[in-house]
């Protein structure tokens, strides 16, 4: 069945238009699907398309048109759905005595006068504005918005060490504050653990470890990326700290980060000395001689950042006692690969779990190139045109301008999956997906498709293509934990326990 | 922004141009000037009594013909209470609309009046070095859904990602367009194949020929102005069936004018400086969802075209 629901002067940007139209392309049985402004070239191609209908036919110029072509109703019913759900909240007036959304700090505060924080995530040339107002009403300040100098950083985590309030960010993916989970976030059991750190996902992959291990987490406090660098002074790293040893609830502390500054570096050092909890700190890609004279235990890999704290936190060690239980015959695996099937390919949504992945795969391979490596050598140059090992950080500005991150809409990975499994030399797919708060829904059930037409494309060439995929989330993130496992088990997918062990099977199966 | 005692939402203006002027000469002694024709979040579209279309925006768009800033950068107009149709006063020195917005003219506005100097003299090279800039752009940034998937497939050759239905045929269309030009049997079935085309209240076809045409309107060479010619001769902006908000930027497009943006990524086409160039590249690219990168298709495009034929002009 066909037919076209018409908007009269209705206008959704093309960034709308484009996700709606490609799901509902993803609902089963729907075959066809355009949603375009009703103009005589647009109505021209549905007739084209057999997809016009009378509605269509008689749209004006400025209304919008939806054509879907279904297999049958159902199909086509489920797509209104998605229609109606997708476009219909943006336009919903509200009703008189409605609470309207406050569209200002000042009445937010109005309708929530005892509010203490501010997630401020507007375009980055006005967020240090609306943070530094944040902060003048006394609110903790997280800012996801990126975009803000390096200057206004300084400035408003001056403002907030002096007022004694925090600012998570900018660019700060990841909180969770009194267990409550702010942007991305996972759900975990509430606990012990204090968590500072200066990275979305690794803070992530640390808190959902500790989960897992049977520990629990007290916060979970972003920095923002740039916390550590030099011009910044580490200003957030040490007020969480410092925030985290007063904090009743907290008992261990986990500091995460890639390598500081060493400056900062130093005072971050200097402060742990006036810390009377115990503290573990995962530097990625860190130097082992900073180790020296410290009383912090120094890992370097999230998940050993968790299993760490955990073990101090004092608990759970039966728990602990469970992990890596699981085997996977790598030797047998190795053998499904043709002798030119040498590498592998990395399709990350998570910014920290790929350049982790990095710093784990750089020491058993000749050459892996990415694009978020910091060194020259490993720099991937053009990130459409490339061969050999490869990691792909797909949440980078480079892959996200005018679409949404794909922790939030995952289809930008998927041409990708396909794309790979046409290259000979690629023997292993390695990819990650994140559950929890902020992440969409179904990450797994989007990607399924993919992964099979990968593998039939591999078979049609008379090849294998094994796939290894981490889900970093827990068993009560609200997106089912074990269905999205079950879903990639059943498509032969190799599931790991955590990012490293992810790695680590790659390493098995190709080095 | 502030409220006043009627609770009318004010706002002073801060940039408009000549067309701007023009109407508020024109109706110095009529009250009701106008109707809201539609309401976007950063601007809103008015029709005055001749049916001429003007915009009013938020100070973080573009100036553009036609256009009206006023001295708010965050003001979402989609949240002021305001309805298509709703009504256009002018009282003394302030645009009125209903009982509740004021735009105060001030004095001390700044007149957006570009100085679009003809470029007679090209730099083939230095287009060329810039249509290579513009390449390892375009490959990493731009958005999807209008004229990117046929510039990456053209003229790059690259498939970066499955297509859409929209996108397939547009890129067939841009193609013929193109084929006609250079064989010189362009027809009027063959632009308006384009007008109206693609998703967007600015369908990406229309965007492209802005884009194409505004270089046209700044190169000024034997052959830019054959094609020119042609192309203004087979466009007929009372007969082409595309938006009304589309309709006026090609309209203003055959006028001659064009946004700021545009004209400053052309003359950053035209210049040495490099840093600039990608800092008007990137300007044009964030406007609309798709539509900067519709127009910048359609820019790059011309120049393009402008220097295969370069051999033309000698």
């Amino acid at each position: 069945m066909k037919n076209t629901i018409i908007r009269k002067n209705a206008y959704y940007d093309s960034v709308t238009l484009m996700s709606l139209s490609s799901k509902i392309l993803d609902v089963n049985g729907v075959e066809e699907a355009v949603v375009s402004m009703a103009t005589e070239m647009n109505k021209e191609l549905l007739q084209n398309v057999g997809l016009a209908t009378k509605e269509s036919d008689d749209a004006g110029n400025n209304d919008l048109i939806i054509a879907i072509k279904a297999e049958n109703e159902n199909s086509y019913d489920e797509a209104l759905r998605l229609v109606e759900e997708l476009l219909s909240p943006k336009n919903k007036k509200k009703n008189k005595g409605e609470l309207e959304s406050p569209k200002t700090i000042d009445s937010a505060l109005e309708q929530m006068e005892d509010a203490n924080l501010a997630v401020i995530s507007v375009p980055g040339r006005y967020a240090a504005r609306e943070a530094k107002k944040a902060l003048e009403k006394g609110l903790h300040v997280m800012m996801f918005s990126d975009n803000v100098t390096l200057e206004e950083e300084r400035e408003l985590k001056e403002i907030g060490r002096e007022k004694g309030l925090l600012v998570m960010g900018p660019d700060c993916g990841t909180a969770s504050i009194n267990n409550v989970g702010l942007c991305f976030a996972n759900e975990v059991r509430k606990g012990n653990i204090g968590i500072v750190g200066a990275s979305g996902t690794g803070l992530q992959e640390v808190m959902v470890q500790i989960h897992r291990l049977g520990g629990g987490v007290s916060q979970g406090i972003g920095t923002g990326g740039r916390d550590l660098k030099e011009e910044i002074g580490g200003i957030m790293m040490i007020e969480g700290l410092k925030a985290l040893s007063r904090d009743n609830d907290t008992e261990v502390i986990v500091l995460i980060s890639k390598p500081p500054a060493k400056s900062v570096e130093k005072k971050i050092l200097e402060e742990i000395k006036n810390v009377d909890k115990p503290v573990v700190i995962c530097f990625i890609d860190g130097d082992k001689e900073d180790e020296k004279d410290s009383k912090a235990v120094f890992v370097y890999r999230l998940y050993e950042a968790a299993k760490k704290a955990v073990e101090l936190s004092g608990g759970c060690r039966e728990e602990i006692e469970k992990e890596n239980n699981s085997y996977i015959d790598t030797k047998e695996l190795k053998k499904l690969l043709k002798p030119e099937q040498r590498y592998f390919r990395g399709l990350f949504c998570g910014g920290t779990l790929c350049a982790e992945a990095l710093s784990i795969l750089r020491g058993s391979f000749e050459s892996v190139k990415s694009n978020v490596a910091k060194n020259e050598n490993e720099k991937l140059e053009n990130i459409n045109d490339y061969h050999g090992n490869v990691l792909l950080d797909l949440g980078e500005d480079e892959f996200t301008v005018g679409k949404p991150h794909p922790m939030i809409e995952p289809t930008l990975r998927l041409h990708r999956i396909t794309k790979e499994a046409e290259d000979e030399e690629v023997g292993i797919i390695l990819m990650d997906f994140e559950l929890g708060y902020g992440s969409h829904e179904d990450p797994v059930g989007v990607t399924i498709k993919s992964i099979k037409e990968a593998k039939n494309i591999a078979n049609s060439h008379g090849r294998n293509l094994i796939f290894v995929a981490y889900i970093c989330g827990t068993d009560i993130d609200k997106q089912n934990y074990e269905g999205q496992r079950k879903m990639l088990e059943q498509e032969g997918v190799l599931i790991a326990e955590s990012n490293i062990e992810a790695t680590n099977i790659v390493i098995e199966i190709l080095s | 922004m502030e409220k006043d005692e009627y609770e009318i939402i004010s706002f002073s203006a801060y940039a408009y141009d000549k067309h701007f002027i023009e109407f508020f000469n024109e109706n110095k002694n009529l009250k009701e000037v106008g109707k809201i024709h539609s309401i976007y979040s950063r601007t809103i579209n008015f029709l005055d009594n001749k049916d001429n279309m003007y915009t009013i925006g938020s100070k973080n768009i573009d100036n553009s013909p036609f256009t009206l800033r006023i001295d708010n950068r965050n003001i979402s107009f989609e949240d002021l209470d305001l309805e298509e149709g709703n009504r256009l006063f002018k009282i003394d020195n302030s645009l009125i609309i209903e009982d509740k917005v004021r735009i105060d003219l001030e004095s001390n506005c700044i007149l957006w009046n570009p100085n679009v100097e003809k470029r007679r003299d090209l730099n083939r090279n230095l287009i060329m070095e810039n249509i290579g800039y513009f390449n390892d752009f375009i490959l990493k940034k731009g958005s999807n859904g209008g004229c990117r998937y046929f510039y990456l497939e053209n003229f790059l050759k690259v498939k970066a990602y499955t297509p859409g239905l929209i996108e397939k045929e547009l890129s067939r269309r841009i193609e013929v367009f193109l084929d006609a030009l250079e064989d010189g049997n362009i027809d009027e079935v063959k632009i308006n194949s384009l007008i109206g085309f693609g998703i967007g209240l600015t369908p990406s076809g229309d965007d492209f020929l802005t884009g194409f045409l505004s270089v046209l309107n700044i190169i000024s060479t034997d052959y830019s102005n054959k094609i020119k010619r042609k192309l203004i001769n087979l466009i007929d902006i009372d007969k082409i069936a595309t938006t009304d908000v589309s309709k006026q930027m090609l309209s203003i497009t055959l006028r001659g004018e064009s946004r700021e943006y545009i004209l400053s990524f052309i003359n950053g086409f035209l210049d040495e400086d490099k840093k600039q160039f990608l800092l008007f590249l990137e300007r044009l690219l964030n406007i609309g969802s798709s539509s900067g990168t519709d127009l910048a298709v359609g820019v790059v495009t011309a120049f393009i075209l402008l220097t295969n034929n370069f051999n033309m002009e000698e």
